[in-house]
C-alpha cells in the first residue's frame, strides 16, 4: 500500500513527550485524611482498584496508599452518611512527604462520590 | 378595552410562536442548537452523522438552504476550509463561529515543522465537555439577540442542557479514574481528541494527523507499530468514519486489539445521535478496552 511521505502528521517526540515511562516509576507514600460534616463510612478506589475503605461510620478517616511518585493515580472518593441526612460536606486533604497537595471538599445530601486528582509532588 | 387585550393577547403568542431557522454546519451544533432552540428553532442539519466534516464541501442546494436560514452555526477554527468563501457569499453578520469562545489547544506541527494550514488550534474543541458548555451560552445568546420573544424559553432550555453536561461530565471523570494513568493511551485514526485527552490525562499517538486527508508515512506507522509494542499497549481505536486499514495492519503487527469505534468527527447514529449518548459511547469504548 503506497503512503505518501510528503504528507506526515504529528512528530514522534512531541507525541511522546507526555508518555509515562515504560518502566514504573519509584512510589511514595500519600496519607489522606477524610473529614465529614456529620458520621459517615469512607471508601477510595485509586487507579480502578478498591484501596480501602472505612468499617463504621466516623467523622474522620485515615489511609496512607503507596503510588507512583511522579504521576500518583487520581481517587475516586465515596462517602456515604446516614439515608436521613440532607447535607454532607466531605472534606480531602492529601499530604506527600509532609507537603500538602490537595485540600478539597465535596458536597452533596446523604452521599458523596467525585474524582480526586493528585497533583504531582 | 378588550379588543386592545385581545390584539395584545394575539400580538405575544405571535412573538412566542416564532421560530428561528439555524443552519448548522456540524452535527454537533446541529444538536446543541436543538438543546438550546427547544421548539423555537427549525435546525437544517448540513452535515449528517457519518459524514467527514474534513472533507464535506456544501452543494448548490446547501447554500440555498445555508442563504434561507437566519442563522449558521460554524465551528471556524478550520475544520471548514470552505468557511470564507460562504461567509462572503452569504453574509458575515448571520455567522455564529463556536470557535470564538471555547478554550483552544494546539495543534502540533508536522515532521517537517509545518503547521496545518493558518489556523494552529485544534478544531476538534467538542470533545470537551466546558467547551460545549461555552457554545451553547453562545449560541443562547445569538438566539436570543434573533428572536427576543423566545428568550426566557431559551434561557431555560440552556439551563437545562448545561445542568446534563454538568452531569455528564462527572460520570466520565469517574469512568475514566477506573483507568490507572499509565494505561491512558490512546492509539487513534487521527489526532482528533486533543481536548478529551488534556481534559482526562490521556496521551494521544495518532496514525493520522488532525485532518483525516493527511495520510501516515510509512515510517511513522512503522514507529508506531514499535511504541505499541514497547509500551504493552492493550488496545488501539478506529473511528467512525473511516477506513480502518492501517490500523488493522498495527493490530496485526503488534497484537494489540481493536477497542473499538470512536466518534472523533461528530455524532454517530443510534446511541451516538445526541452529544451526550457520543460521549457516553467514547468513554465506555476507551475505558472498557484499556482496563
Amino acid at each position: 500500500m503506497g503512503l505518501p511521505v510528503w504528507k506526515i502528521t504529528r512528530p514522534t517526540p512531541v507525541a511522546l513527550a507526555g508518555l509515562p515511562a515504560e518502566e514504573e516509576n519509584p512510589k511514595s507514600s500519600f496519607d489522606i485524611t477524610l473529614t465529614s460534616s456529620t458520621p459517615a463510612k469512607f471508601s477510595i478506589v485509586a487507579g480502578g482498584k478498591k484501596s480501602g475503605a472505612s468499617s463504621s461510620l466516623a467523622t474522620s478517616w485515615k489511609i496512607s496508599l503507596s503510588m507512583d511518585a511522579k504521576k500518583p493515580d487520581d481517587l475516586i472518593v465515596h462517602g456515604e452518611a446516614s439515608p436521613d441526612t440532607k447535607n454532607l460536606a466531605l472534606r480531602i486533604q492529601i499530604e506527600n512527604n509532609g507537603k500538602k497537595l490537595t485540600d478539597t471538599t465535596l458536597w452533596g445530601t446523604n452521599s458523596v462520590e467525585d474524582v480526586v486528582a493528585i497533583p504531582a509532588p | 378595552m378588550k379588543s386592545v387585550l385581545l390584539i395584545l393577547m394575539v400580538l405575544g403568542v405571535a412573538a412566542q410562536a416564532e421560530t428561528l431557522t439555524v443552519a448548522a454546519l456540524g452535527t454537533v451544533l446541529a444538536d446543541i442548537a436543538k438543546n438550546v432552540g427547544g421548539n423555537h428553532v427549525q435546525v437544517v442539519e448540513l452535515i449528517k452523522p457519518g459524514t467527514d466534516p474534513h472533507s464535506y464541501e456544501p452543494t448548490p442546494g446547501d447554500i440555498k438552504k445555508i442563504s434561507n436560514a437566519q442563522l449558521v452555526l460554524a465551528s471556524g477554527l478550520g475544520i471548514e476550509p470552505y468557511l470564507e468563501k460562504l461567509r462572503t457569499s452569504v453574509g458575515p453578520s448571520r455567522f455564529l463561529i463556536a470557535g470564538d469562545s471555547v478554550k483552544t489547544i494546539s495543534c502540533e506541527s508536522d515532521e517537517q515543522g509545518q503547521s496545518h494550514g493558518e489556523h494552529e488550534a485544534d478544531p476538534h474543541w467538542w470533545h470537551s465537555i466546558s467547551n460545549v458548555e461555552l457554545v451553547s451560552r453562545q449560541i443562547c445568546n445569538a438566539f436570543s439577540a434573533a428572536n427576543p420573544g423566545a428568550k426566557r424559553e431559551y434561557d431555560a432550555n440552556t439551563k437545562i442542557f448545561i445542568e446534563k453536561l454538568e452531569a455528564l461530565s462527572k460520570w466520565s471523570r469517574l469512568q475514566v479514574a477506573r483507568l490507572p494513568k499509565s494505561q491512558r493511551i490512546l492509539v487513534t485514526s487521527h489526532d482528533a481528541l486533543g481536548y478529551f485527552a488534556k481534559d482526562y490525562s490521556f496521551v494521544i499517538l495518532p496514525v493520522q494527523g488532525i485532518s483525516t486527508t493527511e495520510e501516515p508515512s510509512s515510517q511513522k506507522v512503522q514507529r508506531l507499530i514499535q511504541q505499541i509494542k514497547d509500551m504493552h499497549i492493550k488496545a488501539v481505536f478506529a473511528e467512525n468514519i473511516e477506513n480502518p486499514k492501517v490500523l488493522e495492519q498495527i493490530t496485526k503487527e503488534t497484537g494489540a486489539k481493536i477497542g473499538g469505534r470512536l466518534y472523533a468527527d461528530g455524532l454517530g447514529t443510534d446511541a451516538a445521535s445526541t452529544y451526550e449518548g457520543m460521549m457516553r459511547r467514547n468513554v465506555m469504548t476507551i475505558v472498557e478496552a484499556l482496563q
